[in-house]
């Protein structure tokens, strides 16, 4: 499954952050709002009461009190929605708002408010016929003569709050527009940010795609200017591509010259069986001509088997098959095989042993010696001495083999071990391989955890050491 | 026609140069590496080269573009195992006039080495008509007034090269240098023979006179 877009993930959890922080400080500033807007009310309420309260303690007659509280009350009274009344505890009343005006009288108790402390007040917020209400609500039992002083007088003032929901619902509305817009700008700058931030990267994909197999080279790619934070990418995608570069090379000269190596005996034997049919031939040249192309078809075949064995080699696991190879005895068999062999090209082959045991294939092992003393043979000018000589050195058997032929110079050390390379391109190829057998012994004595070294020098000839760790 | 095979297979070199003296009667040398190839190439006058890429000695893209910096236009077919199409490019550009890959049929080398040296000399068609004299270069044969003559090797050589360079005068030296490879050994009197068993031949009533002796330059074969 493809996994959410880093655009997407950034994004949501952005939103998510400015969601949470809007919608907190939105409650803050509702409720801090609407307290404020209660408080002004209350405050208003409060000093309508102090002022009746004033005005029940004086010693006027009950008459010229209410005419003083009316005028009180009235003269903040600017909407019909409010209104006052008072009324003793034994449930007489004394003065109402609608007793003179057609002003409402609010019912408390249907509204389930305890009644406050004698000679203490509260504020609540009532609804009456779907209208809200702030009221004010103070019991005064300390009255004066004049009104009954043994009784206790109820006073309630009570004023609309719809102007003050109204403006709460609007301030609401404002934060709730507000917020959205905060949230919806920061998916936005979010986007453009992440967009921004991104924007080396997709440059690094465009230089990508244009990378392919055949313009791997350093040359033709142009690195773009990215943030410090991703120039060790660019810069390790750029050792990656040198190695990959490398890699291809070595990949399009070996098929070059595995193609070169098949090619040319086939091109040798098809020219050959082509131009003996071509014309009427004495039977000697048909016969010279089979031979030829059987010749060739070995050499094609030698090679086909070569190319096989290596790639057998790549995937042959280093643990399977291995067994407990007595080095003596096997390197003192293939030394006999091949001293009549260096015999018959007029070369003497002499072998020192010595008692070793290593852990391995032992076909492979018999393919790695054989291939190191059949070089050389080959390489050995005529009449030359070729040595095999075995010691044991630090839990190591190395084997040397040596020959008095050649120098290799110091920068083609390396290449010889390279599949295909040949030393001496103007050498015969009848003699010669196809430059195989060397790459295929360094091979296998990687794959026995050894190596092979070589040494040459005018003088001394060639010496080739194969080290291969001992079995205890 | 006289050509060169620069190839390291020794056997696939000296069959290409038998296929050309067999069937083309053509002169040809072969040398196994590159700096020989070179050396040939710059000193003998070829009608052809062969040139295999992978060589001891000197690559051949080195060879070629060696040459044709010299502006030596001797016309180049390539012949190699390699065939990736960079390849073929390369060879192309470096100076190539052809690229054929190994394995290959005989008959389309021969072919395409024939068309070659047909286009260096300015002629598309292998039949080249001069007067009544008719040369067929596919089929090897002469006719004059619609009668085959016949010719022997040598004296084919010699015609076909004058046909080639046809309305132009040849010196014998130059003749000469076309029609033997390079391990025979050079008369300049064995030409005056062939010229002259050739005039016998093509023109036996001495009525046309098809090959005139320009005195002290050579030959001129014209209508």
């Amino acid at each position: 499954m493809q996994s959410l877009p880093l655009k997407w993930r950034i994004g949501i959890c952005v939103t998510i952050l400015m969601l949470i922080i809007v919608t907190v400080i939105s409650i803050i500033a509702y409720r801090e709002f609407q307290e404020g807007l209660f408080d002004i009310l209350d405050y208003r309420l409060q000093s309508d009461m102090s002022a009746v309260r004033q005005q029940l303690h004086t010693e006027d007659t009950t008459e010229e009190i209410k005419k003083e509280i009316r005028a009180i009350l009235v003269q903040d009274r600017h909407s019909y929605n409010s209104g006052y009344r008072m009324w003793f505890e034994n449930g007489s009343t004394y003065l109402s708002s609608s007793d003179i005006s057609d002003s409402m009288d609010l019912n408390i108790d249907a509204g389930d408010i305890s009644q406050p402390k004698p000679g203490e007040d509260k504020t609540f917020n009532i609804v009456e016929n779907e209208k809200a209400y702030r009221a004010i609500w103070a019991r005064y039992s300390d009255l004066s003569d004049n009104l009954n002083k043994e009784n206790v007088l109820n006073v309630l003032i009570y004023t609309s709050s719809d102007y003050v929901n109204h403006e709460i619902e609007e301030f609401l509305l404002a934060l709730v527009i507000l917020g959205g817009l905060i949230v919806w700008f920061s998916i936005g700058f979010t986007t453009w940010i992440l967009r921004w931030g991104l924007k080396p990267i997709s440059l690094i994909t465009n230089m990508m795609d244009k990378v392919s197999g055949k313009h791997l080279d350093e040359s033709s790619i142009n690195y773009p200017q990215v943030p410090h934070e991703l120039s060790p990418f660019v810069r390790a995608w750029g050792q990656m591509l040198k190695r990959l570069s490398h890699a291809m090379k070595e990949q399009r000269r070996f098929t070059s010259d595995a193609s070169h190596e098949l090619r040319t005996p086939i091109a040798t034997i098809k020219s050959t069986l082509q131009l003996a049919r071509s014309q009427e031939r004495p039977t000697e040249y048909y016969k010279k001509a089979i031979d030829q192309s059987l010749e060739d078809l070995e050499r094609l075949n030698h090679l086909i088997d070569q190319l096989l064995q290596l790639s057998r080699l790549d995937s042959i696991e280093n643990s399977q098959g291995r067994e407990i190879i007595d080095m003596q005895q096997l390197t003192s068999k293939v030394c006999e095989h091949y001293s009549v062999i260096a015999q018959q090209q007029g070369h003497s082959l002499e072998c020192k042993f010595c008692p070793a045991k290593i852990m391995g294939h032992i076909q492979l092992i018999r393919q790695l010696l054989a291939n190191l003393i059949d070089n050389a043979i080959k390489y050995s000018p005529d009449n030359s001495a070729i040595s095999v000589l075995m010691e044991k050195e630090d839990e190591q058997l190395k084997i040397k083999v040596h020959d008095e032929g050649g120098n290799i110079s110091e920068n083609e050390r390396h290449l010889i071990f390279e599949r295909f390379y040949r030393l001496d391109k103007a050498r015969n190829r009848s003699t010669g391989g196809a430059g195989i057998g060397l790459s295929i012994a360094k091979e296998i004595a990687k794959k026995h955890g050894g190596d092979i070294t070589v040494s040459s020098n005018p003088k001394n000839g060639t010496s080739f050491v194969v080290s291969l760790p001992m079995e205890s | 026609m006289r050509i060169l095979i620069v190839e390291d297979e020794v056997r696939l070199a000296k069959n290409i140069a038998q296929i050309f003296k067999e069937r083309e009667n053509f002169a040809a040398d072969v040398v196994y590496n590159g700096i020989d190839g070179l050396h040939m190439i710059k000193t003998e006058p070829y009608d052809l080269v062969i040139l295999d890429l992978m060589l001891p000695g000197m690559d051949g893209i080195d060879i070629l573009r060696h040459i044709r910096k010299k502006s030596i236009n001797t016309p180049v077919l390539v012949l190699t195992a390699r065939d990736t199409q960079d390849d073929i490019i390369k060879g192309l550009n470096t100076g190539g006039d052809d690229y054929l890959t190994k394995p290959f049929d005989i008959g389309e080398l021969v072919a395409r080495c024939k068309a070659l040296i047909r286009r260096s000399y300015g002629k598309t068609c292998s039949v080249i008509k001069i007067g009544n004299l008719v040369m067929d270069m596919t089929a090897h044969k002469v006719e004059v007034d619609s009668k085959r003559i016949d010719l022997t090797a040598m004296e084919y050589r010699a015609l076909e090269y004058l046909a080639m360079r046809k309305g132009q005068v040849v010196s014998k030296e130059e003749l000469l240098e076309h029609l033997y490879d390079f391990n025979w050994e050079k008369f300049s009197n064995v030409i005056e023979v062939y010229i002259s068993t050739l005039r016998k031949k093509i023109d036996p009533d001495k009525t046309r006179d098809f090959i005139k002796t320009i005195r002290n330059q050579g030959y001129l074969l014209e209508e």
